[in-house]
């Protein structure tokens, strides 16, 4: 009754949860250009790409991406065995025990005939898929210490994930031991497949399996009489032997019941089994409701992603299957950390120390911000995390779930800049903070015990600026006050010149060029050093404008 | 001795032929190029946070160092960031060890080993004039080409080392090779105006309008680039957004791996030809 109505609700759950993602990945919108694509036109038109796909020879890609990437996951092991090997473990192991171990009512009796969960191959096999998944876990939690990049990107998320995941494999191998020992099974298969009146033959067989199988009876027989372990033996190979093999063949479970066996009697009367049973089950049942919501949904969504990838270049998808595109791929993502590994701005996350700066914590952010959930603070990291990401194309070519990163990234961008400022240059001329905390406000207090933070200080050092005679030659081969020079009409104007920047150096008036035109429309080419009589560092006091301007204005000047 | 190839962050997706382009190149003079996982050089964030600049271009020199080669870019922003590293970390010992101790976390050091070098450099004086000039089997006589020189490389030249930052030569001896002319412009040694296209639009088609009136001036047929932001600044997706929109105002941009590609005969798919150029280049040759 419990088990049924759990079940159902689960089941309920489960399917009402995947009809709600794959419903979601018609309507959430991500991009700028997704408001132009009605839910049904996106529907219409993956359902057209979805036909037209299935007949024509593009379905022998995608049965190749399905065997070689889906099942094989061939681009894993090419890249990395361990991690191949982890995955694969959890992922092979995981699926013949649910095809075979959970619906062995539904598939694996009708497909061997010989089918009773306690003979081998079956009991074997059974503990084999586990261990295997047990082993893929434990190199799993392994990487996730012992590799620092991956270290930093894993979230609560992937420890629950694992945690559910070990619960269920755990329980599964204790319970079996509980039922070796357990004398209460023992008398219920009697019940079906021997004479339970017979009491001369049944301690018979009891001595025998207390002998043989691990059965721990409370009024045990003589392990000492040969006689009636022979005569067992011959109940045994009447009754028993074509149904149930010896527990020694499930070599994870067997030793586990050795270890009840001093508490055997005591465990056999509370019916420990059937306590163990019911953990198992509803942590079982558990996991298929939080299925459609949790990390493991990605064996599904991982799937449609690197079948999607395998079929064409993004360019020549349906404008509106782009937009779906981009929804699976937030929900394909299983934050394994491989895009952050290998990511070319990563190192500057190690100063900055701004999260979503790394490609997989950022994609977290993005679920958020398409839901406008992000709060303040978690927008303006955002923003810069945006904002730093040089395009480099090197988080899609590692993704192993096929996603299109590059192109999240770069309508994410989009998006941002519609909405408002997001760059620190709009940002720091509209005053508003941007990005990392003032440093002078505590905001580096995380590391304190860190050296001072390296920064460009000209104006601190009157060696860099007092030899300057203000000849104007920086002013003079200056190309933006060139570029404003000609068409001011539609160029406006430039508040300081170069030269007029360095003076504020001489004055002491820096704070003045903070938020000057010229200090942010400088394009850094340098001719105002080089062309400089007295060796003025020009430009990279511009640098220094520029940094301390970023690192937030936050009173008006 | 192989070098390390450093791409940059923008050629792997917005401009892959300059990557396969000057691969391919560097390949036919048995220049020997290794594949490492670098990061950004730091030149994008140089104007956010100094440090971060820092390691980022620090940490480039050491896995390079870490291999025992020296790098070689064909983005001038990516070489001036890092000979800019190299100089400022090697001027200034307190600096250095606060960055190597950020690399030490992960094994990693940098003594100050490693050279950087810039692809014209590696043509100019590893491959030599002479053995381009042997190589070339198109001459491309008759073509005037406006070199843009990119600032990066060349300033500050007492940092980069370069080339004569007022009088550059290495660039113009290149495109002779070709049998093209190198045509003399005034604003040949200015920006291009790609810092600001993000920030400042309006000023960045400025500059580049400005710079093709110069180059056109001069009877320019097309600008040569040698530099990642330089050719993305030209392309004809960016001089499509100039206002007033007239053919007079446009060149197409050709980059020198391009040019020397395919005077020597490389593989015109492997050089990622664009049509305006291949057009272009049908009617002047």
């Amino acid at each position: 009754m419990l088990y049924s109505i759990t079940f159902n609700l689960a089941l309920t759950v489960f399917i009402l949860g995947t009809l709600y993602r794959v419903g979601r990945w018609f309507t959430v919108k991500v991009g700028p250009d997704a408001g132009q694509y009605p839910v049904r036109t996106r529907l219409s038109q993956a359902f057209k790409s979805l036909f037209s796909v299935f007949f024509n020879r593009n379905i022998l890609r995608l049965t190749s991406a399905f065997f070689f990437q889906v099942i094989f996951q061939g681009h894993i092991l090419k890249k990395d065995p361990l991690r191949w090997l982890m995955h694969f473990l959890i992922f092979a192991g995981i699926l013949l025990l649910v095809l075979f171990h959970a619906l062995d009512d539904q598939i694996t009796t009708n497909l061997f005939s010989d089918y009773y969960s306690t003979v081998n191959p079956y009991l074997f096999l059974r503990n084999l898929f586990g261990a295997m998944v047990l082993a893929g876990i434990a190199i799993a939690g392994g990487r996730r210490l012992v590799i620092k990049g991956l270290k930093k990107t894993s979230t609560s998320h992937d420890v629950l994930a694992l945690v559910l995941l070990s619960i269920i494999l755990l329980s599964g191998f204790v319970l079996e031991g509980s039922q070796i020992i357990s004398e209460p099974v023992f008398d219920e298969m009697v019940e079906e497949y021997a004479d339970p009146e017979d009491a001369e033959a049944l301690e018979a067989l009891q001595s025998y399996w207390a002998r043989n199988y691990g059965v721990v009876f409370a009024d045990s027989p003589d392990p000492g009489d040969l006689d009636l372990i022979e005569a067992g033996e011959e109940v045994h190979l009447e009754s028993c032997v074509t149904c149930h093999a010896r527990p020694t063949a499930a070599f994870v479970s067997n030793p586990i019941s050795k270890l009840f066996k001093p508490v055997g009697v005591r465990a056999n009367s509370i019916r420990l089994d059937l306590i163990l049973w019911q953990i198992h089950y509803l942590c079982c049942f558990a996991l298929l409701a939080y299925l459609p919501f949790s990390k493991f949904m990605h064996l599904f969504t991982s799937s449609v992603s690197l079948m999607v990838r395998s079929l064409e270049d993004h360019e020549s998808l349906r404008p509106a299957n782009r937009i779906t595109r981009r929804v699976i791929s937030l929900d394909a993502c299983m934050n394994c950390g491989q895009c952050s590994l290998h990511c070319s701005v990563e190192p500057i996350n190690r100063v900055l120390g701004n999260p979503n700066i790394l490609p997989s914590h950022k994609l977290g952010s993005l679920r958020k911000y398409i839901q406008e959930r992000l709060a303040d603070s978690e927008q303006s990291d955002f923003n810069e995390g945006n904002f730093i990401c040089t395009e480099c194309n090197r988080c899609t070519q590692v993704c192993p779930a096929g996603i299109n990163l590059q192109d999240l990234w770069l309508t994410t961008k989009d998006d941002l800049a519609l909405r408002g400022p997001s760059a620190p240059y709009l940002q720091v001329r509209n005053r508003a903070a941007f990005g990392q905390p003032d440093m002078q406000s505590g905001g580096a207090s995380a590391a304190a015990a860190d050296p001072e933070p390296l920064r460009l200080d000209y104006s601190g050092n009157p060696a860099s600026f007092s030899a300057c005679i203000q000849c104007g030659t920086c002013t003079n081969v200056c190309p933006v006050v060139a570029d404003y020079q000609q068409d001011p009409r539609l160029m406006g104007y430039l508040d300081l010149t170069p030269q007029q920047i360095v003076n504020t150096y001489r004055l002491g008036i820096t704070e003045r060029a903070l938020d000057s035109k010229m200090a942010w429309d400088c394009f850094m080419c340098f001719k105002c050093q080089e062309h400089c009589p007295r060796e003025i560092p020009v430009a990279e006091m511009m640098y220094e404008l520029r940094n301390r301007g970023y690192k937030g204005i936050k009173n008006a000047i | 001795m192989p070098y390390s190839y450093f791409a940059g962050c923008k050629i792997p997706y917005f401009l892959p032929e300059y990557g396969s382009s000057t691969v391919a190149l560097l390949d036919r003079f048995e220049i020997e190029l290794r594949e490492l996982e670098f990061n950004c050089c730091g030149y994008p964030v140089r104007d956010i946070d100094f440090q971060s600049f820092l390691l980022a271009g620090a940490r480039n020199l050491a896995l390079a160092g870490q291999k025992n080669t020296d790098i070689v870019t064909p983005c001038k922003c990516c070489y001036g960031s890092l000979k800019f590293v190299e100089h400022y970390l090697k001027q200034r010992e307190p600096v250095r060890d606060q960055i190597s101790a950020m690399l030490r976390t992960e094994g990693l050091q940098w003594e100050g080993q490693t050279e950087v070098k810039h692809l014209l450099t590696v043509l100019h004086r590893d491959v030599g004039i002479d053995a381009l000039r042997a190589a070339v089997v198109n001459p491309l006589d008759g073509l005037k080409v406006a070199i843009h020189t990119g600032c990066h490389a060349l300033r500050p030249g007492n940092i980069t080392m370069y080339d004569n930052p007022f009088v550059p030569g290495i660039f113009d001896d290149l495109v002779a090779v070709t049998g093209a002319e190198s045509v003399f412009w005034t604003m040949s040694t200015e920006c291009c105006g790609n810092p600001q296209w993000d920030k400042n639009r309006k000023l960045a088609l400025k500059q580049m309008q400005r710079k093709l009136q110069n180059a056109r001036q001069a009877g320019a047929d097309y600008l040569c680039t040698a530099c990642t932001y330089c050719q993305m600044q030209f392309e004809p997706k960016s001089q499509s957004e100039l206002i007033p929109q007239i053919d007079e105002q446009k060149i197409p941009a050709i980059l020198i791996s391009q040019l020397i590609g395919l005077s020597i005969g490389l593989d015109e798919e492997t050089l990622g030809l664009k049509d305006d150029i291949r057009l272009k280049l049908l009617v002047s040759a």
